[in-house]
């Protein structure tokens, strides 16, 4: 269920992610499929329920006894010929499965700049979006901020939209604090239109408040995967001094470390923990979950990484 | 206790920088994290109040590299002397010409002083010995105690206008050291460079360099000029000026004849050049005094003195001539400077002559007081005989080597109408030979029977027209053999400092030596040579009352090429020739300060790896 990209090839910088999110790119995504189980809507779409049947359709499903009130027009003559039974063919159902991509906005996508976190979330929400509209299956952006959720853009239901869900993300990219569950509550109750949600985020939250808000998302008829964006900067921080004051630019607060190995190492394992503790719960509560490192190419992690992960296939 | 490099703590700003990279990597450099979420599990550090509050590393790092520093400059102990134990010291210095070399307005010798002053002082104990070192050794004082006495004799040390030459005076100094039990050190004050000697030599010898100023300009030669066909008013000279400095110099040469201004050319001498400066047509004689007005570091090469002869001319007598001979020499005033002062047959005005030609004449005995030229003699000198006569004589024979064929081709003399057949007398050397009817006999015999120069010549030259173009050849002979025969002489001689000349004369002693600084020097009657130590003019007085000259210039290129590397005063750190015990004088001790810093290094290495260890 979950997979990390790993690569000798490393990208360059944000303009490497800020290409992937572009025309060129997403063209080279157009076989892929979002990896649709359960999270299907109400209307007509192209995604097999394999728990549904409906009265037309292309695949056939199984007969049912003719009740009162059906329609003369789907009786089986054939099988009312043979048995003398009047029998009822049934399809599998077909449904649209609305998108719904939740992309982590606060500050702490944007730091360290070099990292390039926030662009490889949004190139990576824009690629999931252009597999999903190729589908024909309508997308919905919200950015998840210290505020809430707010919908950068208008359901989109085609790829010529994209430009509004980029645009609109890096608009707000960078500015908050990061309270997913906050912001999944507020979206919850601005929508009413279940189907896939995929969180991207750094997470870098307790877990109470990501198990809360991925807890309310799968409540609320959601199927809910889970991407991490982690940078290089963030895995091994660096500094001239040995000693720093680090600064959390989310919250303002200030401590004085000593870069020392061993307290690297102690990062390096704390880290480690967060990583592997979302991983686990994911696992436990049956979310994809899948860490995308700003230090690989686009491609590889947007095919490789979601495709290991089961969220596209 | 001194420092062999004190140069070496020029780098102690590398401390001053060490403290600054403390701090700097003190400062507390903010770091922007997206979350503190990670950071929690690090301990929060320590913040001193004091900003400057350096750890146990920093100070091992200090020590280390001031230990560098110190080794770097090498110090050495020089004054722990041991009571009981007894040393000597030989101080060899330098008194050679550069020694007079001016460094920021003092000399080098100077500082040569000071520094021997300083060893000494630093050594009360000990005996000293003072060894100067110049064209030839000299032992100044032998070993003595008497520290001051020893100061006030370097004190009154003078630089001698001479080259350097080090080695004997550090084989003497070696000997020296030799020769006793006691421990002895040698130490060389010069502005020669170490490697400049043998490493025999310079083994276990303290080195201390003076001066490192390149900036001089000299008189690199003089030499006078005359044809030979040219009079003495067409006597010219030619001045070489060498700059030996890396600046281009700018200055005036002028030349005194007699003490009277004749010549003076301002100049511009490029760095590393040599310009030559031609003064034709002197038209004078005398003490010719060349001189540079130049601001250079050495005055000594800035003068010459050579000699231009006083001119006289020829006096000749002329006996028993011919009437074309007495035509033909008396036509020789132009050329040769000679006058005939007597033409007489008999000959019997040759007083007051410097040359008497006897034609077809043969004396009684020839004049011990004048020169003698015999000129086809009609009888033989030795025998008294009649002389037999050849005719058309080709020359066959001749001696290069002497003095009156200069410049001559002997094979286009071609032959002589008419030769005398002469025997050579024993007194003769025969220089020329002519053959006919395949006999051949002398044509020109030279010798000095008495105290003046004679010469027979067999050919009769009144009957060669040897003032013709076609006889040129001829012509030269007979002038060289008017030259040679004059033999003038002069009472100055022109040498080079650092040579020695001949004095001695046992007809006439010399009784006084005045040296060019108006001292006169103590001559032993048995001494056969004057050695030339300072540049001017020597007066040496005979006892027959005779005074001559001599010129003595400083001419050495190696000595005016003043320019020194800088080099460092080297310590020589087993500077005893004998003896197991080691005084603590000079010993160097830098190598263990190296060591010592190693140690701290290795420590501060230590110290590093087990801070990184725990955090």
């Amino acid at each position: 269920m979950t997979a990390v990209a790993s690569t000798p090839e490393r990208a360059t910088g944000k303009e490497r992610w800020r290409e992937a999110s572009g025309p060129a790119f997403l063209r080279s995504l157009e076989r892929l499929r979002l990896n649709v189980r359960s999270g299907t809507g109400a209307h007509p779409g192209n995604n097999p329920v394999p728990t549904a049947t409906q009265d037309s359709g292309l695949e056939f499903a199984k007969h049912r006894p003719y009740l009162p009130g059906d329609d003369l027009r789907h009786i089986d003559w054939n099988a009312l010929a043979r048995h003398d039974t009047k029998l009822v063919k049934t399809f599998r159902a077909e449904r649209e499965a609305p998108l719904h991509i939740l992309v982590d906005t606060s500050a702490s996508m944007v730091t360290p700049a070099e990292d390039a976190k926030a662009e490889a979330a949004i190139a990576v929400a824009a690629g999931l979006a252009y597999i999903s509209l190729r589908n024909r299956d309508p997308v919905r952006v919200a950015a998840l901020d210290q505020s809430g959720a707010r919908h950068v853009a208008p359901l989109l239901r085609h790829p010529q939209r994209l430009p509004l869900l980029t645009d609109g993300l890096r608009a707000c990219a960078g500015a908050g604090r990061t309270t997913l569950d906050v912001s999944v509550r507020s979206y919850l109750a601005s929508t009413r239109l279940p189907g896939i949600a995929i969180m991207i985020s750094d997470f870098l939250v307790d877990k109470d408040d990501y198990q809360r808000a991925m807890g309310r998302l799968q409540a609320g008829g959601y199927a809910v995967a889970v991407i991490r964006i982690l940078g290089q900067r963030e895995r091994e921080p660096t500094a001239t001094t040995r000693r720093v004051r680090i600064f959390d630019v989310e919250t303002g607060s200030e401590r004085i470390v000593d870069l020392s190995p061993h307290h690297r190492a102690l990062y390096a394992r704390a880290l480690q923990e967060h990583i592997e503790g979302l991983r686990s719960w994911c696992d436990a509560v049956g979310i994809p979950f899948c860490v995308i490192d700003t230090e690989v190419l686009p491609g590889i992690a947007m095919i490789q990484s979601l495709t290991r992960a089961g969220i596209v296939r | 206790m001194g420092f062999t490099n004190p140069a070496a703590f020029i780098f102690s700003f590398f401390i001053v920088g060490l403290v600054l990279l403390y701090l700097w990597e003190r400062q507390q450099r903010r770091l922007d994290v997206p979350s503190m979420l990670l950071w929690q599990a690090i301990p929060e550090a320590v913040v001193r109040r004091r900003r400057f509050q350096p750890d146990n590393l920093f100070w091992l790092q200090l020590a280390g590299m001031a230990a560098l520093l110190l080794g770097l400059a090498n110090p050495y102990l020089d004054i722990d002397f041991e009571t009981g134990h007894d040393g000597r010291l030989i101080l060899v210095i330098d008194l050679s010409a550069s020694m007079q070399t001016v460094e920021g307005g003092t000399t080098r010798l100077d500082l040569a002083r000071e520094q021997a002053i300083r060893v000494i002082r630093s050594m009360p104990l000990r005996e000293i010995m003072v060894i100067g070192a110049g064209r030839e050794p000299m032992i100044i004082t032998p070993f003595d105690r008497g520290h001051e006495s020893v100061i006030e004799v370097i004190g009154n040390l003078q630089a001698k206008d001479v080259s350097t030459r080090l080695e004997p005076a550090l084989a003497i100094a070696q000997r020296a050291s030799f020769q006793s039990d006691v421990r002895t050190a040698i130490h060389v004050f010069t502005d020669v460079p170490r490697h400049s000697v043998g490493a025999r030599w310079r083994d276990g010898v303290s080195w201390w360099p003076a001066g490192t100023n390149s900036d001089n300009l000299a008189i690199a030669d003089v030499q006078t000029t005359q044809g030979v066909l040219q009079n003495h008013r067409e006597m010219g000279a030619r001045i070489a000026v060498q700059n030996y400095g890396t600046k281009e110099k700018h200055g005036s040469l002028a030349v005194r004849v007699d003490g009277e201004l004749v010549a003076q050319e301002l100049f511009t001498a490029p760095p590393q050049s040599t310009q030559s400066f031609h003064f034709p047509q002197l038209s004078a004689s005398g003490l010719l005094e060349a001189s540079l007005q130049a601001e250079d570091a050495l005055a000594l090469d800035n003068h010459w003195r050579t000699w231009l002869p006083r001119f006289r001319p020829i006096r000749i007598a002329l006996v028993g001539a011919t009437p074309e001979l007495a035509n033909t020499m008396s036509r020789l005033d132009d050329a040769a400077e000679a006058i005939i002062i007597d033409a007489s047959p008999s000959g019997e005005t040759t007083g007051g002559a410097d040359i008497v030609v006897y034609h077809h004449t043969t004396p009684e005995s020839l004049p011990d007081d004048v020169a003698t030229l015999l000129i086809a003699p009609l009888a033989d000198l030795a025998t008294r005989k009649p002389a037999t006569e050849l005719r058309e004589a080709a020359v066959v024979d001749w001696n290069d080597d002497h003095e009156v064929l200069r410049g001559i081709d002997p094979r286009l003399l071609h032959r002589f109408a008419s030769l005398k057949v002469l025997q050579t007398p024993p007194w003769g050397e025969m220089v020329l030979s002519a053959q006919a009817a395949d006999r051949e006999v002398p044509a020109l015999v030279v010798g000095k029977p008495g105290s003046r120069r004679a010469a027979i010549l067999a050919a009769d030259l009144g009957s060669e027209p040897f003032l013709s173009s076609d006889r040129e050849p001829l012509l030269l002979l007979v002038l060289n053999l008017i030259d040679w025969l004059a033999e003038q002489r002069s009472d100055v001689t022109v040498a080079r400092t650092g040579d020695s000349k001949a004095i001695a004369d046992p007809d006439a002693p010399v009784v006084e030596v005045i040296d060019p600084k108006g001292m006169p020097l103590y001559i032993d009657q048995a001494q056969l040579s004057l050695g030339l130590d300072y540049a001017g003019t020597y007066q040496v007085v005979r006892q027959d009352g005779t005074r001559t000259n001599i010129f003595a210039n400083f001419q050495d290129s190696e000595e005016s090429n003043v320019g020194r590397t800088p080099a460092e005063p080297y310590a020589a750190t087993s500077n005893y020739a004998q003896g197991a015990d080691s005084l603590k004088v000079n010993r160097g001790f830098g190598v263990w300060i190296y060591i010592a810093a190693a140690m701290l290094l290795i420590a501060e290495w230590i110290v590093a790896i087990r801070s990184v260890e725990h955090g």
